[in-house]
C-alpha cells in the first residue's frame, strides 16, 4: 500500500505544480489557498487557479488515466506487451470521424465533435472484432485486421482533410496531435462522466484480465467464456479510451508504457495494476503537459507531441530490454 | 459440492478437426475411471485432437461426448471445469507469474465474478501445491523453474481446480529423461488417489511402464487398446507405428519393453 501512497503523493505534487506553472509562476502555497479556500486567495489567483489551469490539470489527469488503464487491459487481452489501445482501432476511428467533422464544419457544428469521435472510436472497434470473428475470435487475428483497417480509416481522414480548405486542415492536424488547449469544464464533466462505467467494468474484470494473460486455452480449460469476456473488455477499452481521445485528440504512448511502468511498481495482478496503472497514466500526461508548456515557452507545444518525444526512446528501451525473445 | 461423483467421459462416434478432413473420424472410448490411460500414436494421428475435444476446447464435428449421460456442449463452460480439468500442450506463464498465482488460478470455475477468495479455494490452492511437491517453490517466477517443476506447477494447477478427470496433452515433451520420470510418477501417484487420468504421451516405454491402459491410435481412429501388455504387441505396433519391433519384458517391473528394429 506505500506504493499507492507513493504514487498519489507525485501525482498530488504534479496536479499542484501543473496548476502553479505557467506564464505567470504561482507559489504552490497560493495554489493550495485557491483551491481549498478560493474566497482568501487574490481573485485574479482563484480564476487562474480554477477557471484555467485546474480543468486543464484534471483534464490531463483523466485522459492519462483512462489510456492506461485501456492500455492495460489491451496488453493483457492481446498478450502482446507492445500493445496499446490505438490497436483496436480506437485512434483510427475516432479520427476519422474528428476530421470529417472539422472538414465539414459548415455542415455539422462542433459541439457534436466529441460524440462522432467517440462514436467513431467505439464503432472501429466492433467493426474490427466482427471482422476478427471466425467461430471465436483470436489476439493475433484482431491485430492484423485492427492494423489493416487502422491504415484504411488513415487514407480516408488524409483524403478528407484533402478535400476540405487549408484551414481546416489546420485544425485537422492540431487535433490529431492530442492538445490539452480547449480544457473547459464542461468537457472535464464529460470525460468523468464516460470514463467511469468502463472503468468499473475493467476493474471488476481483474480476474479475467489476469486469466487472459495465461493464453485462450488455459482459461477455456479453466471455464472462462473467452469469446464473450474479450467482446466486453474491448467494448470497455473502447469506451474509456475513446472518451480520453474525443476530448483532447490522440495522446500517443501514454497506454504502451504506463502498464509496464505499473506492473513494475505493484506486479501483475489486475486488481492491483489497474488503479496503479490509472494513477501512473495520468502522472505520465500531467508531467508531460508541464513539459509541453514550458520547454518552448511562451509556444505551447500539443501535449501529444511531447509524450511521443518521451515515448520513442521507452518504446526502444522495451525493444531492446526484450531483444533475445 | 463440485464432483459429480463418478461421472464418465465418453465420446460417441466422434468426429473432430480443423476445417478440413476430419482428424478424429467416428472414436467411440469411454475414459476408465480412476485410471491413469495412456493414448499413443504418430504424429497427426488425431490423439491430441481426441483429448481437447474430450476436454471441450474444440467442438465435436459429429458425434458427441458426454459426462455422466450429458452432452459436454450443453454443459456451462465453469460446471465443465468443476469436474474436468485439462492442461494443454505446451503452455507458457506469463512472466515473473509466480507459482502460488498460477495455482490460484485454477480457482477460477469455483468463483462467482465478485465472489471473495475463500478458506476452500485457499485449502484446494494448498493441497494443490502439497500434492505436487510445489509448495516450497510457490513465491518462486515460473521461468526460473526448471522444466520439470514447470510442469509439476501446471499440473498442481489443474488439480486446484478439484475436478475428478485429468487431461494432459503431452506433458513430457521437451523434458529430459529425469524430468520425464518425475512428472510421470506424480501423474501416476495422482491416479492411485483416485484421479482419472487420460494423457497424451510420445514414448511408448514410458507409457507401458506407467500407464494401466493405453490406447492407440491411427488416422484418426483407435486401433488398440488394453493394458500395456495386451496392447503393446509386435503386431500393433507394425500397425500403428509401421515399426518393426522386439517387445520383451522388463525384469524388474514386468512392463513391455518395445526395442525398435532400424530399417534395413
Amino acid at each position: 500500500m506505500t506504493r499507492f501512497a507513493v504514487l498519489i503523493v507525485v501525482l498530488a505534487a504534479a496536479m499542484v505544480a501543473s496548476v502553479a506553472m505557467g506564464e505567470l509562476n504561482l507559489a504552490p502555497r497560493d495554489v493550495i489557498s485557491a483551491l481549498t479556500a478560493p474566497e482568501t486567495a487574490p481573485p485574479y489567483v482563484a480564476m487562474i487557479v480554477n477557471d484555467l489551469r485546474l480543468p486543464r490539470a484534471i483534464m490531463a489527469l483523466l485522459v492519462g488515466a483512462a489510456l492506461a488503464v485501456a492500455g492495460t487491459a489491451t496488453q493483457a487481452i492481446m498478450r502482446n506487451p507492445l500493445a496499446e489501445p490505438g490497436l483496436i482501432g480506437i485512434n483510427s476511428g475516432a479520427a476519422l470521424m474528428a476530421v470529417i467533422v472539422i472538414v465539414e464544419t459548415g455542415t455539422l457544428p462542433d459541439r457534436l465533435m466529441p460524440v462522432l469521435s467517440f462514436a467513431g472510436a467505439l464503432g472501429m472497434s466492433v467493426l474490427i472484432y466482427a471482422l476478427a470473428w471466425r467461430e471465436g475470435t483470436s489476439s493475433l487475428r484482431i491485430i492484423l485486421i485492427g492494423i489493416g483497417l487502422g491504415a484504411l480509416a488513415g487514407a480516408a481522414a488524409t483524403f478528407v482533410s484533402l478535400m476540405g480548405d487549408v484551414a481546416a486542415a489546420q485544425r485537422a492536424m492540431t487535433w490529431l496531435a492530442g492538445s490539452l488547449q480547449d480544457s473547459r469544464w464542461p468537457k472535464v464533466v464529460t470525460l468523468a462522466a464516460w470514463s467511469v462505467l468502463p472503468f468499473a467494468v475493467l476493474w471488476g474484470l481483474a480476474r479475467e484480465l489476469d486469466l487472459f494473460r495465461m493464453g485462450d486455452e488455459v482459461g477455456q480449460g479453466l471455464g472462462q467464456n473467452v469469446d464473450l469476456m474479450r467482446g466486453v473488455i474491448i467494448l470497455a477499452c473502447a469506451a474509456l479510451a475513446g472518451a480520453a481521445v474525443a476530448a483532447t485528440g490522440p495522446v500517443a504512448f501514454v497506454g504502451l508504457a504506463a502498464p509496464h511502468i505499473a506492473r513494475k511498481i505493484v506486479g501483475a495482478s489486475h486488481r492491483l495494476l489497474i488503479p496503479a496503472a490509472a494513477l501512473t497514466g495520468a502522472i505520465l500526461v500531467l508531467l508531460a503537459d508541464i513539459a509541453a508548456r514550458r520547454l518552448l515557452a511562451p509556444v505551447q507545444l500539443p501535449v501529444g507531441v511531447m509524450t511521443a518525444i518521451l515515448g520513442a526512446p521507452f518504446f526502444g528501451w522495451l525493444l531492446w530490454t526484450r531483444r533475445n525473445e | 459440492m463440485n464432483n459429480s461423483a463418478g461421472a464418465i467421459l465418453t465420446a460417441q462416434d466422434l468426429w473432430a478437426g480443423y476445417g478440413g478432413a476430419p482428424v478424429v473420424r467416428g472414436v467411440d472410448f469411454a475414459v476408465a475411471p480412476g485410471r491413469l490411460t495412456a493414448i499413443l500414436g504418430p504424429n497427426g494421428c488425431g490423439k491430441s485432437t481426441l483429448l481437447r475435444t474430450l476436454a471441450g476446447l474444440q467442438k465435436a464435428e459429429r458425434g458427441e461426448v458426454t459426462l455422466g449421460g450429458r452432452p459436454i456442449a450443453r454443459m456451462g463452460s465453469k460446471a465443465l471445469a468443476r469436474v474436468v480439468s485439462v492442461l494443454a500442450q505446451n503452455s507458457v506463464a506469463p512472466e515473473r507469474l509466480t507459482v502460488g498465482d498460477l495455482v490460484r488460478q485454477g480457482r477460477y470455475p469455483h468463483r462467482g465474478l465478485f465472489s471473495m477468495w475463500s478458506s476452500s479455494d485457499q485449502a484446494a490452492v494448498d493441497e494443490a501445491l502439497e500434492m505436487t511437491g510445489t509448495a516450497h517453490l510457490a513465491d518462486r517466477a515460473m521461468e526460473t523453474l526448471s522444466g520439470g517443476q514447470r510442469q509439476r506447477a501446471w499440473i498442481a494447477m489443474t488439480l486446484a481446480q478439484q475436478g475428478e478427470i485429468l487431461l494432459l496433452d503431452e506433458p513430457t515433451t521437451f523434458l529430459d529423461p529425469a524430468h520425464q520420470l518425475e512428472v510421470l510418477g506424480l501423474i501416476r501417484a495422482l491416479s492411485e488417489a483416485g484421479k482419472t487420468v487420460v494423457t497424451v504421451l510420445h514414448d511408448l516405454n514410458l507409457a507401458a511402464e506407467f500407464a494401466g491402459e493405453v490406447v492407440l491410435m491411427r488416422e484418426g481412429e483407435i486401433r488398440a487398446r488394453g493394458t500395456p501388455r495386451e496392447a503393446l504387441t509386435e503386431a500393433t505396433l507394425a500397425q500403428v507405428f509401421g515399426l518393426s519391433a522386439l517387445v520383451v519384458t522388463n525384469p524388474e517391473t514386468g512392463a513391455p519393453v518395445c526395442l525398435p528394429r532400424a530399417p534395413q
